[in-house]
């Protein structure tokens, strides 16, 4: 059997932003490198300073890779990059002090490796590996339930990386192993099926699709057949309105082999 | 279901303070401050959170509409100054462009290396203690209903206005309830205006902080400002919890002869609003 990975492609990209009346906020940040084979998906928190550029500077560094044994260096460029970019000696007094609580972002990174599919994910921005018949993979979380609790974030604050949880994290990107407690890595097989997909989710779409009740296989393909922007906005809002989905910045990534070749 | 509106810059909510400057605020507490030194304090520290929780790089998000009334010897008017005394109510972005003066104070933070570091911040002051006369308490709250309606009929979305009511005595202009009964009729949409009534005590004492009925309440007084006092909404349950009070939907939003830290928590919960846009 030839390598899977090198026919699998992004099938759609795109978000939906939490207020229609300023798209220009949205805050979730993504990138497909089909030829790198990586896909990166980012969610800027809401409460704070200047998350969209934070999750803007983590998905460009991330799309060139992310040097998993080098990680604390990796952090410490993004944070400077951040930092330039931002122009301090025009703030507010107000600005002044958001900026010092720092910027918060999740960070979800896809790898289509030769032999599994890598993914590192921090915080609540989740992958899942599925097709029509159900979800048989999900990372960093599996229940909806989880989405309930307070994500641990990539912050522009240097004083956050002390934490236990980080150090935790910087040992299990080193050793290679997922760890339960940092939650950032887990490695899949590449499924049998050729109609299996990975989908790249931030937190609302994610707890949504994750909600086990008799519309769970309902959800399930409608995320599935999205190939358009429109279709995505339509999902969304029709969830919202429906089905009770948290308005939030929604972002969607869709990878699997191309719907033209995957079923010949 | 009620108190569940998203809050958004297309649909913001309110905060409204009303504040008693009487004479008998000027009572020391076991830090040294009278009570007013105190209340002004937190109210500041108050302004100054839900303004940076609402400031992004592109400014100021006109999430909420603050409001301060105050109410002492000189009768009831603004408690805001400068050039946001013309007013009771204004946006966010407004109040952070026009503190009084903006002081400047030492807090200890994180080094990132596991040790402290005192950091000069910049402190802004819109409101500055006051205290003097009677308690004319019906003539605030009947301008308060009167801000609430106007509010609401021009906001009828929004998750509806909280007013936090901070007073050490008794009204000398009548008796309340009825007015504040009327005022938690007013509402949105998304349900009626809250009221939180914090009666507080010089001294270090938590006093009695959301409870759930009137039997365990010591005089009249604080019987009258139980039953004037909202309801729990549901979301800020949890956050009351996590701070170690009991609190359960039957509590009400209320406090007697709370001292310092008390104080704080009340003003903190009370502010909590569902999640931001």
């Amino acid at each position: 059997m030839s390598n899977p990975s090198k026919r699998w492609r992004a099938l759609f990209a795109g978000s939906v932003p939490k207020d229609s009346a300023y798209p220009e906020s949205n805050e979730d940040k993504l990138r497909t490198c089909d030829d790198a084979r990586l896909y990166v998906l980012s969610d800027g928190a809401s409460e704070s300073f200047n998350s969209q550029l934070w999750a803007e500077i983590l998905v460009q560094q991330a799309s060139s890779g992310i040097p998993r044994t080098r990680f604390a260096r990796w952090l410490k460029q993004a944070i400077a990059q951040y930092e330039e970019r931002s122009d301090l000696a025009r703030l507010s007094w107000s600005q002044e002090a958001a900026f010092a609580r720092g910027s918060f972002a999740s960070l979800l990174a896809v790898s289509l490796l030769d032999d599994n599919i890598e993914v590192i994910a921090i915080g609540d921005t989740v992958a899942l590996l599925a097709s029509d018949d159900g979800i048989s993979r999900s990372f960093p979380y599996s229940e909806s339930e989880q989405f309930q609790q307070r994500p641990h974030l990539l912050s522009t604050l240097r004083s956050r990386h002390s934490t236990q949880f980080f150090r935790e994290l910087l040992r299990s990107l080193i050793d290679g192993r997922g760890s339960q407690k940092s939650g950032c890595l887990a490695r899949w097989h590449y499924p049998s099926s050729h109609a299996s997909v990975v989908i790249c989710v931030t937190d609302a779409l994610g707890e949504w699709l994750l909600r086990k009740d008799e519309r769970s296989h309902d959800r399930l393909k409608a995320i599935l057949g999205v190939r358009t922007q429109e279709q995505l906005a339509d999902l969304v809002e029709k969830a919202r309105s429906e089905d009770g989905m948290r308005r939030d910045d929604s972002s969607l990534i869709l990878i699997g082999e191309d719907d033209d070749t995957s079923h010949t | 279901m009620p108190y569940t509106a998203e809050i958004s810059r297309s649909q913001p909510t309110a905060f409204l303070f009303v504040i008693d400057q009487s004479g008998s605020m000027d009572e020391r507490m076991p830090s040294g401050k009278t009570k007013a030194d105190f209340v002004a304090d937190v109210l500041n520290k108050t302004i100054y959170q839900l303004i940076i929780r609402s400031t992004k790089a592109d400014g100021v998000r006109n999430y909420f509409d603050l409001g301060v009334l105050a109410y002492g010897g000189n009768g009831v008017s603004s408690g805001f100054g400068g050039s946001l005394a013309t007013g009771v109510m204004h946006p966010l972005s407004a109040v952070e462009q026009n503190p009084l003066r903006i002081d400047t104070r030492t807090k200890r933070v994180d080094d990132g290396a596991g040790g402290l570091v005192d950091q000069t911040v910049k402190f802004p002051v819109w409101f500055d203690p006051k205290s003097s006369g009677g308690t004319p308490m019906c003539e605030a709250l009947r301008q308060v209903a009167q801000l609430l309606v106007d509010w609401c009929n021009s906001h009828d979305r929004s998750y509806p206005p909280t007013v936090i009511h901070v007073t050490d005595g008794q009204s000398t202009d009548g008796d309340p309830e009825q007015i504040a009964t009327q005022l938690q009729q007013i509402s949105t949409n998304d349900g009626a205006a809250l009221l939180f009534n914090l009666h507080i005590d010089a001294s270090e004492g938590t006093g009695l902080i959301f409870p759930n009925n009137e039997s365990g309440l010591p005089d009249t007084h604080s019987k009258l400002l139980f039953r004037c006092s909202s309801q729990f909404p549901p979301h800020l349950v949890k956050p009351a919890q996590d701070k170690g009070y009991s609190v359960s939907s039957e509590s009400r939003f209320f406090g007697y002869r709370v001292g310092i830290e008390g104080i704080v928590d009340f003003f903190d919960i009370g502010t909590r609003a569902s999640e931001l846009r």
